[in-house]
Order: structure tokens, then C-alpha cells, then sequence
């Protein structure tokens, strides 16, 4: 069951993205998330949604919060992605000092922005520190402006960059294409630890139900408009969805999303988060292929906004899916350390 | 039984491997998927170098395979100025081989296939481009979508409607082969693909577009069977594709597997994954060759081939897909982002893969092999 202040947030986000997020031609892929539109997001209180109000936000609990989230991921997954990263990542690192709790206020309002390196298992930030600078590099990172960067060292320590900062922006990444992505190249820059909580943690076990909630939603909105397109479209004078494989395919896709649903607003969420997780990821890449299938064509090009969702849905599972997670997910299922061989 | 390649076709393979590996960069290759733009100057050096060989079929699979093994987009697009060739081929009259298929035996002119409108992709029989006879001449109107090389091509071979056929869809259809420089025919370029974007895609417009009778290939009211006959080839070659692009993945990730060390090489489950991508290719090529093989000894078998186009499709991105998820973010950008965009139009072009289930269930169903 939602709540009352979850329904009303979920209406907002379905007008502002209504109103404020360009459709066709793949949205906000060609313009990216603008200082504009992140302003706005801010005024909207979708910027700072979960923080605390003392760095500026709402402090919404987690139900409201993931609605939110699964909202923008129907249409446009990266303002989700931006959204979880500021308040699940930046939000757990930088409010435990002055510095970081006024910098995370001026990033929850719009004024400022942040990269993020992408911690993998494989990913190998090279960097090195003498007294108070750092050099090196971070071959992924992600997020909006580069003013300042959150980055794990291959110590496990977290920092953040303030200075030094030179970002070499990939030109057409796979997914989240209206977030900035790039590698980063670190010299003398200014840094300090952030808390004692790891960024590689994080991804892997603190935003489960973040990461399950744009998953699903980005598998919503790939099942929805194709359910659409399937009634319109005709294929040898009969309705697509007159076929019992295409009917099939769609009805099982929609009940597993309904049933993900179910799991992710049942009181028993939190014991089953990694389990939500997995099946929202592998949820989001077959629901959106299928939506391409499903689209023949007309699914291929950029301008029917279904091409997206499968390279996003893609990206989300090399971002938060991976070897290490499934470690994660037997040893929640066979109650300890299981299939690491 | 022969599993074995002649010793002139495996030299072949090498030779057509050495081009694309020093040809195909990957500069190059991202280059042109950034633009978006046909890569004609090395169409022009593939033909020269004579690794698009028309005259021997096994040559022509070969070449698209290796070459989209390295990149799809730039192996389609030089391996494609050919499509739809065989309808001439098969079909046409002498006059129609000699004014259009020698151009592009000769690397001098590209040609197309128009088969697919905005309204029905996948519905051959349903298409409403018409074309009237008036004296000595078609007078063609109507649109054609998603046409590969539409806005390159010298000419397209065109399927249209010259009659209502007797209250049965697919009679009634014929195929001319229309002049892109004629009055009235436009070519949009269609911008924006998920993949294969060094390869040329667009719209066509016809109005009033008069075509010579003589361009009409075969007879009136034929066009459907030519172009069925036709697909039961291309998607050979199609599969072909589907097993390059999965190729291309595989080695990929294997060359990753292998530099990671033991620490993730010796993982069961990363095994597992490379096992299984090597077991579809494995199958796919097999299935493939079968199928090519009826084929190039006139012998076609529609099942089988759609078998091989169906499992192609699968195979390509099945192994993209994998590929990625074992290479993880750092692939966000490069190679492997590159191929996983464009396997996915092998389950779609050239029959989707439920039209390729129907083609093989209704075949096994009147008395077809497995």
C-alpha cells in the first residue's frame, strides 16, 4: 500500500517530466541534464528528496523516495540516476563533516554538480597522495558537472576531490547518455576522506532498493508503451497484440513487474533487498529488448525513446550487477559464503 | 561429411582478416558510428582488394563474417552494395543483368532493396506502393521505410502493386528496378539508429515516378514469390552477419578474460559464460553452413535457414550482451558498447525472428526437416 504523500509525489513527478523534460528525439539525451533543468528538479524537491534538512532536503523516508525514482525512470532514467546519486551516494559520504554537508546543500539546491568514479571490480583508479594533493587517474566516472569529484582509492578509502580536476568526456557512452561520463585526470588536486564508508560499499549493498526502483522503472516504461504500440500497430491487417506470442510475452513481462512491485513496497522490502535487486536488473533488460523486438523498426531509432531504455537497462547491469553482487545475493539465499569458486 | 574449408578459401579468410584488422580500426570504426556516415572509400578498397568476391558464394559469407567480426557497421556496409541482387539474378531479363548487376559487379554502382512501407514491416504481402502501366511504362507512387543503402544506391529493386490479384494479398505484386535519379523519387536519410550506424538507412517517397516496362523483372504479379525466394538467400548471408558480430564479441571478452589472471579466469561461473558464448557460435555457424550449403547447391531449405537467421540473431546478442556484462562499466564506452548497439538488428532486419519461427513451424508442419 502507498502512501498518500507517495501518490502525490508520484503525480508531480508525472507532471514535471510532463512539462520540464524534452520528449522526442530521445529527450534529454542530445541536451543533458542542463543547470536549468537541475535547477528546477531542485526547486521541485526531487533534487534533495531523501536528504536531511540539514543539507537542504526533504528527508523523506525510502517509499516516497524510490516512487520518485521509479517515476522519472519510466521516461528518462538518467534524471533517476542523478537523483540516486546525489542523495544515496554524495548524501551518505558528505554529511558528516562542515565542508561536505555546506557542499552537499549547494548540490541538493542545483548550485553546484559532481562526478562519481564508478567502483568494479575491474576498475583500477590509479592515484597516489603526498601530504595534502592527489594525482592520478579514474578511467569511469559519472554524473553532472565536474566541479568536484567523489572517487574510491584502491587503499578503500573515499574521497573527495576539490580541485585538480581535468574530465576527458566520452562522446556517446552506452547508457544515461544525459549524465556526463568520462575519465578523469587527477593532478595536485586538493582532497580529503569523506566518513568511513567505502563508495565500492555502497554500490554494492547501499542502494539496493534505489538501483531495483529505476531498474523497474525503466522495465515499466519499456512494457507500457510497447502494450500501446501492440494495440495500434497492425501487421497483416491484425492488431500485434492479437497474437498469442506477442499477448504472452507482454502478460508474463507486465506480471513480473507487478509482482517486483508488490515485493518493493511490501513491509518485508529490507529482508529481501538483494533478491529485489537481481530480478530488477534482469527485469529491465529483458523487458526493454523485448520493447525493441516488439517495435521491429520503428524501436531502433532513438526518436521513439525505446532504444534508450535497453542501453540504459544494459548499463545498470554492468554498473550494479556483476560477480561480486552475486556473492552477495548466495550468501543472502544459502546463509553463508557460497559459490565463489 | 566435410567440416574443412578448401586451402583457397581459408587463405581467402586470412587475407579478408588482415584487411579488416588493418582497415577497421578501432578509430575508424568509432568514427563513423559517431557520424553516421557510409564508409564508401573502404567499400571502394574492399572491392578493389577483391574481398567481395559476388562470383563465389562461400567467399561473400566469409568475407561478411570476418569483417563483421571486427566491426559490424563498417563489414555490412562494405559486404552490402550487392543486396538485392539476386532478384535481378534469378528473375531478370538479360538487359536488366547486364544495365544494372554489371555496374555493381564492377564496384561502380550500389544497389537496394525496397520491400519494407511505414505501415507494415514484417508484412510483405501488404504492401500499397503502386504502380501503373501507362504505354511503355510504370507510373510508381508510394513510400518505402527503412531501406538500407536507400540514399546511396544508383538504383533500388523496388517491390510494388500492379494489381488487386484476384482478392488474394500477395498476388498482384511485381518488382521493377527503379533509377534513384528519376523525377519524383526522394530518399530521406533516416538518422538516430541504435547500431550499424556506418551503414545507410532511409525513407523513400515516390510520385508519379516513371520506371521503363522493361525494368519490370520476371512477370506481373510475381513479386511476392521473387522477393520470398530472395529472402530464403539474404538471410544467409544475414546470419552470417549475426555470427561475425557474435564472433567479434567473443574474442573480445576472451582477450579480457585472459588479462584479468587467474583471479577471474579461473571463476567458475566467468567459464561458464565464455563456454556458452563459444557453444552458440559453435552451433550457429553450423546451422549456418547447413543451411548455405543446400543453398549454394540449389538446393534451398527454408527451414533451415530461417533456423540459421533466427539463431543468428540470438547468437549475436546473446554474446554482446554477455560480453558487456563480463567486461563491466569500464565497456561503457568502446569496442564491445559498439557491438552489443548493433547486434540487435539481426533479430530484426530481414525477417524478425517471430516471422523466422513462422517460416520454420509451417514448413516442419507440411513434412520439413529439423
Amino acid at each position: 500500500m502507498s502512501s498518500e504523500i507517495t501518490d502525490i509525489l508520484r503525480a508531480s513527478a508525472r507532471e514535471f517530466i510532463s512539462k520540464s523534460v524534452p520528449s522526442g528525439e530521445n529527450g534529454l539525451e542530445k541536451s543533458g541534464i542542463t543547470a536549468e533543468l537541475r535547477k528546477k528538479l531542485a526547486d521541485q524537491g526531487f533534487l534533495n528528496i531523501a536528504l536531511s534538512p540539514e543539507a537542504g532536503g526533504a528527508g523523506l523516508e525510502i517509499e516516497p523516495y524510490i516512487a520518485v525514482l521509479e517515476e522519472f525512470s519510466r521516461v528518462e532514467p538518467s534524471i533517476a540516476m542523478e537523483i540516486m546519486l546525489i542523495n544515496s551516494v554524495a548524501g551518505k559520504l558528505l554529511g558528516h563533516f562542515e565542508d561536505g554537508m555546506e557542499m552537499l546543500r549547494k548540490t541538493a539546491s542545483g548550485e553546484k554538480s559532481f562526478i562519481v568514479s564508478v567502483p568494479g571490480e575491474y576498475v583500477k583508479n590509479s592515484v597516489h597522495s603526498k601530504e595534502a594533493t592527489l594525482s592520478g587517474d579514474v578511467p569511469v566516472a559519472v554524473g553532472g558537472s565536474p566541479e568536484y569529484l567523489i572517487m574510491n582509492e584502491p587503499a578503500g578509502r573515499t574521497l573527495l576531490v576539490r580541485s585538480g580536476i581535468s574530465f576527458r568526456k566520452f562522446q556517446k557512452p552506452l547508457g544515461f547518455r544525459a549524465l556526463s561520463w568520462g575519465k578523469v585526470e587527477i593532478k595536485d588536486g586538493q582532497y580529503e576522506k569523506v566518513g568511513d564508508r567505502s563508495l565500492e560499499n555502497i554500490f554494492l549493498s547501499g542502494i539496493n532498493l534505489e538501483v531495483s526502483a529505476i531498474a523497474l522503472g525503466i522495465a515499466e516504461g519499456a512494457i507500457e508503451k510497447t502494450i500501446e504500440y501492440t494495440k495500434v500497430r497492425k501487421v497483416f491487417n491484425t492488431s500485434l497484440k492479437d497474437f498469442g506470442p506477442v499477448a504472452s510475452a507482454m502478460s508474463r513481462m507486465k506480471t513480473e513487474i507487478e509482482l517486483l512491485r508488490t515485493a518493493i513496497t511490501s513491509e518485508s522490502v529490507h529482508e529481501n533487498q538483494e533478491m529485489i535487486r537481481h530480478k530488477s536488473l534482469e527485469l529491465a533488460l529483458n523487458a526493454s529488448r523485448a520493447a525493441v523486438q516488439y517495435h521491429g523498426g520503428y524501436g531502433y531509432f532513438e526518436a521513439f525513446g525505446i532504444e534508450k531504455l535497453y542501453r540504459d537497462s544494459m548499463t545498470m547491469k554492468m554498473m550494479f550487477g556483476g560477480l561480486k553482487q552475486d556473492l552477495i545475493l548466495h550468501k543472502k539465499i544459502y546463509g553463508s559464503e557460497s559459490g565463489f569458486l | 561429411m566435410d567440416f574443412k574449408f578448401s586451402e583457397e578459401l581459408n587463405q581467402f579468410r586470412e587475407k579478408v582478416r588482415k584487411f579488416g584488422q588493418k582497415e577497421f580500426t578501432p578509430e575508424r570504426a568509432r568514427k563513423f558510428d559517431l557520424e553516421e556516415k557510409y564508409p564508401d572509400e573502404l567499400r571502394k578498397l574492399a572491392y578493389q582488394q577483391g574481398l567481395v568476391d559476388y562470383s563465389d558464394p562461400w567467399k561473400v559469407m566469409i568475407s561478411i563474417e570476418e569483417l563483421c567480426s571486427i566491426d559490424p557497421g563498417l563489414g555490412i556496409s562494405v559486404t552490402i552494395p550487392y543486396f538485392g541482387a539476386e532478384v535481378i539474378l534469378l528473375f531478370g531479363s538479360d538487359m536488366l543483368k547486364e544495365k544494372y548487376l554489371s555496374r555493381v559487379n564492377s564496384g561502380e554502382a550500389i544497389m537496394g532493396l525496397a520491400v519494407t512501407e511505414p505501415s507494415g514491416g514484417s508484412d510483405v504481402a501488404g504492401s500499397t506502393t503502386r504502380a501503373e502501366k501507362k504505354g511503355d511504362k510504370y507510373v510508381v507512387s508510394g513510400s518505402k521505410m527503412f531501406i538500407s543503402n536507400g540514399n546511396i544506391a544508383d538504383f533500388l529493386v523496388t517491390l510494388v502493386r500492379t494489381s488487386e490479384g484476384d482478392g488474394k494479398r500477395h498476388h498482384g505484386l511485381s518488382v521493377l528496378v527503379i533509377d534513384t535519379g528519376s523525377t519524383g523519387f526522394n530518399a530521406n536519410k533516416l538518422t538516430g539508429k541504435l547500431g550499424v550506424r556506418a551503414t545507410t538507412t532511409a525513407e523513400i517517397s515516390m510520385q508519379n515516378v516513371e520506371v521503363p516496362a522493361e525494368n519490370l523483372v520476371g512477370e506481373e504479379g510475381k513479386g511476392f514469390y521473387y522477393i520470398m525466394t530472395f529472402f530464403n538467400i539474404s538471410r544467409i548471408f544475414v546470419a552470417a552477419q549475426g555470427i561475425g558480430i557474435a564472433q567479434g564479441a567473443y574474442n573480445r571478452a576472451l582477450e579480457l578474460v585472459k588479462k584479468r589472471g587467474e583471479s577471474f579466469s579461473g571463476k567458475e561461473e566467468v567459464q561458464f559464460i565464455l563456454a556458452e558464448m563459444a557453444t552458440k557460435i559453435k552451433a550457429t555457424r553450423l546451422v549456418t553452413y547447413e543451411a548455405a550449403s543446400y543453398l549454394f547447391n540449389f538446393e534451398p531449405d527454408p527451414a533451415i535457414t530461417s533456423m540459421a537467421k533466427q539463431m543468428a540473431g540470438e547468437t549475436a546478442v546473446f554474446v554482446a550482451e554477455k560480453a558487456l556484462e563480463l567486461a563491466g562499466i569500464e565497456a561503457v564506452d568502446g569496442d564491445l558498447e559498439r557491438i552489443f548497439r548493433d547486434a540487435k538488428i539481426l533479430e530484426i532486419w530481414e525477417g524478425t525472428s517471430e516471422i523466422e519461427k513462422l517460416v520454420i513451424s509451417r514448413n516442419l508442419l507440411k513434412g520439413g526437416k529439423a
